[in-house]
């Protein structure tokens, strides 16, 4: 099979043409779509689930899922607010707010990987336990009135592209080569197709394990700080539901919700397309309430594509 | 013999007579179910029902679902049921799905009643309503109107899309635009209470209609998101704010320009009244038509419609500049 065809056949490629072919359609029929600030939102739309996306594939990628990534953003959203409130010093809540992260996705890695509990299991009770902690955090009360001086990591541009979007950028570049050619990104994939097997040629399960849950728990807490400087605001139900985002773009752009195979590129389009359809229904002024139904439905057809086409999911 | 049975009827009277302060001192437990707990709207009125209850020494239940959650706010209702208090009042996610579980607190004798939000009118005995729901949208409608000139376009970000009370504003705000025959509503959308949902869906609305000249947020959670929006994009003065809101999140958007005026009520009178209604009505008292009641402990004096089982708390609000800073909600 020669190297077109091969990457004709990816999933990447299906939403990649779906995104040309809407951005097309949504271009034609407004000329706000292509504007700069119009571009410019739906990219700061968009970093977030990017950036957790990233740490949602490897975990996808091992056979694995983390539901509590939107309880974990929202930990890093009180922990970040609170810090940015009394003008701390960015390395300081950057610190505070990966370190966040870090350690849930850590807790994650370590019930999954010496705990043996199933992943959904583990993040679901997670996601519930974070939750509450927020509560007990907040109170009842909301922060507000962060100032614009100190959310830089939100609302900031170069090139009149966010901020938020060329750290996701440099992340996904990282992150992607670090998969494809790092012997640890490579063991990410043997422990998805074969845990028995990648065992027995000396990958270290556990290792593996607490790398993915550990970074993607550190990458929620990122987004966290990104929604933090986007708002100003740190509500109780920030993030609920973003786990559900960042699957949908996963899944979307072809990672296997079995395990084994996947591109952090794919979930980027995953999420981008995502993007375009919620901005193009608004510019386009669908109702509101069509949104669901196209989005829910062009996952399982995606899915369904695959399964046609005889690749399956495995 | 009969000494014995003197003795037996003596412990029993004793027995009785220690009980019974127990039983008399068991004070009401009068629950408050909100749409979602963890948001400042319904803190203020957690306040004004912990108030009440201390006043008028009875119990207060605060509990309610993390999200706008139709089906967990059911179950948390359930749960109070089987706990057995004595009124349940309840500002439903979904006026229809609420009806049978509040149908099977009225069966055990609970006082059931909506506050906030309307909903099971055929079951509820009594609804506690903040304001006349067309006074509400007739006044948000007055208040967009005079800060956009009376003309252009304006767009509304909604919350949940089955809210009772958010539609029926919205409705009393259609209405109302009649009389402003230059302004045109170019599209409703929701944001499901998540302010940076509404701050998303308010930046996309800015660009789809290079035109708009205001936005309506319509609940506490969307309004100050639009307010940010219309901030972020840079039109403060060009493009204006308002909706329904507390004065704590719209503060910095009241300064800073983005907003000129807002509406609400006082969402800790508003608790304040629902725990005082409970307990009037498991006092035996019934409401009556026209009358306009004393409530010690509030600003207003809430009055009642007896055709559709509803206590006033008031006219509403309108919060601006002058008047945003005197609140703490």
């Amino acid at each position: 099979m020669n190297t077109w065809v091969r990457i004709v056949r990816r999933r990447e490629f299906t939403v990649f043409i779906l995104i040309v072919i809407l951005s097309i359609i949504f271009a034609v029929s407004t000329d706000r779509f292509l504007s700069i600030s119009n571009i410019s939102n739906l990219l700061s739309q968009l970093a977030g689930v990017a950036i957790a996306a990233i740490g949602m594939t490897m975990v996808i990628i091992t056979g694995g899922i983390d539901v509590s990534v939107g309880s974990t953003l929202g930990l890093a959203c009180v922990v970040s607010g609170s810090l940015l409130m009394i003008q701390a010093p960015f390395l300081l809540v950057l610190l505070a707010t990966l370190g966040t992260g870090l350690a849930v996705g850590l807790l994650n890695g370590v019930i999954v990987a010496y705990g043996r509990v199933p992943p959904i299991i583990t993040t679901l009770g997670m996601m519930n336990m974070v939750r509450a902690l927020v509560f007990q955090a907040l109170g009842g009360r909301w922060i507000s009135g962060i100032p614009p001086e100190v959310r830089t990591i939100g609302l900031g541009k170069w090139l009149q592209i966010p901020l938020a979007m060329w750290v996701a950028g440099a992340l996904i570049v990282v992150f992607s080569y670090f998969l494809s050619y790092r012997p640890l990104g490579r063991s990410v994939y043997a422990v998805g197709n074969n845990p028995e097997a990648a065992r027995v040629s000396g990958v270290n399960l556990k290792t593996t394990l607490l790398f993915v849950y550990g970074l993607t728990g550190a990458l929620a807490g990122f987004a966290g700080l990104i929604n933090v400087g986007r708002t100003g605001i740190v509500q109780t139900n920030n993030g609920m539901g973003f786990e559900l985002d960042v699957i949908a773009a996963v899944v979307l752009g072809g990672t296997s919700i079995l395990g084994g195979r996947g591109t952090i590129v794919g979930s980027l389009l995953g999420a981008l397309l995502v993007a375009i359809i919620k901005n193009g229904m608004i510019l386009l002024n669908i109702p509101a309430l069509t949104e669901g139904v196209i989005i829910g439905a062009l996952i399982i057809i995606s899915v369904l594509i695959d399964l046609v086409r005889g690749r399956g999911v495995r | 013999m009969k000494r014995n049975w003197l003795v037996l009827v003596l412990v029993l009277v004793l027995s009785l007579l220690l009980l019974s302060p127990a039983f008399g001192q068991d004070k009401y437990r009068i629950a408050f179910v909100p749409k979602l707990v963890g948001i400042p709207y319904f803190n203020a009125m957690e306040e004004g029902g912990k108030k009440a209850a201390e006043d008028l020494g009875v119990e207060f239940v605060y509990t309610g679902p993390v999200t706008d959650d139709v089906a967990k706010q059911i179950e948390i209702i359930d749960n109070l049921i089987t706990q057995g208090v004595d009124a349940i009042a309840v500002a439903p996610n979904d006026p229809a799905a609420i009806t049978p579980v509040l149908e099977k607190a009225k069966e055990r004798g609970i006082v059931v009643m909506t506050s906030d939000t309307d909903g099971a009118e055929g079951v509820r005995d009594v609804f506690v309503n903040q304001a006349l729901q067309d006074q509400i949208g007739y006044t948000t409608m007055d208040e967009l109107a005079k800060a956009m000139d009376y003309e252009g376009k304006f767009a509304i970000v909604s919350c949940g899309p089955t809210a009772w009370n958010l539609n029926t504003w919205i409705m009393y705000e259609l209405e109302r635009l009649t009389q402003y025959p230059d302004m045109e509503l170019v599209t409703i959308r929701y944001a499901y209470e998540d302010v940076q949902m509404a701050i998303n869906v308010a930046l996309d609305l800015i660009n789809a209609f290079p035109d708009l000249k205001g936005i309506i947020g319509q609940c506490s959670t969307s309004a100050p998101g639009v307010a940010e929006a219309v901030t972020q994009a840079g039109k403060i003065g060009e493009i204006v704010a308002t909706g329904v809101s507390v004065p704590s999140m719209m503060r910095p958007y009241v300064k800073n320009g983005a907003v000129k005026s807002f509406v609400l009520w006082n969402p800790v009178d508003l608790g304040y009244l629902t725990v005082w209604a409970a307990k009037y009505l498991l006092d035996g008292n019934q409401f009556e038509e026209g009358v306009e009641y004393e409530v010690p402990g509030i600003a207003t004096k809430p009055w009642y419609v007896a055709e559709e089982r509803m206590l006033v708390l008031g006219p509403p609000m309108v919060f601006d500049e002058t008047n945003v800073d005197d609140f703490d909600f």
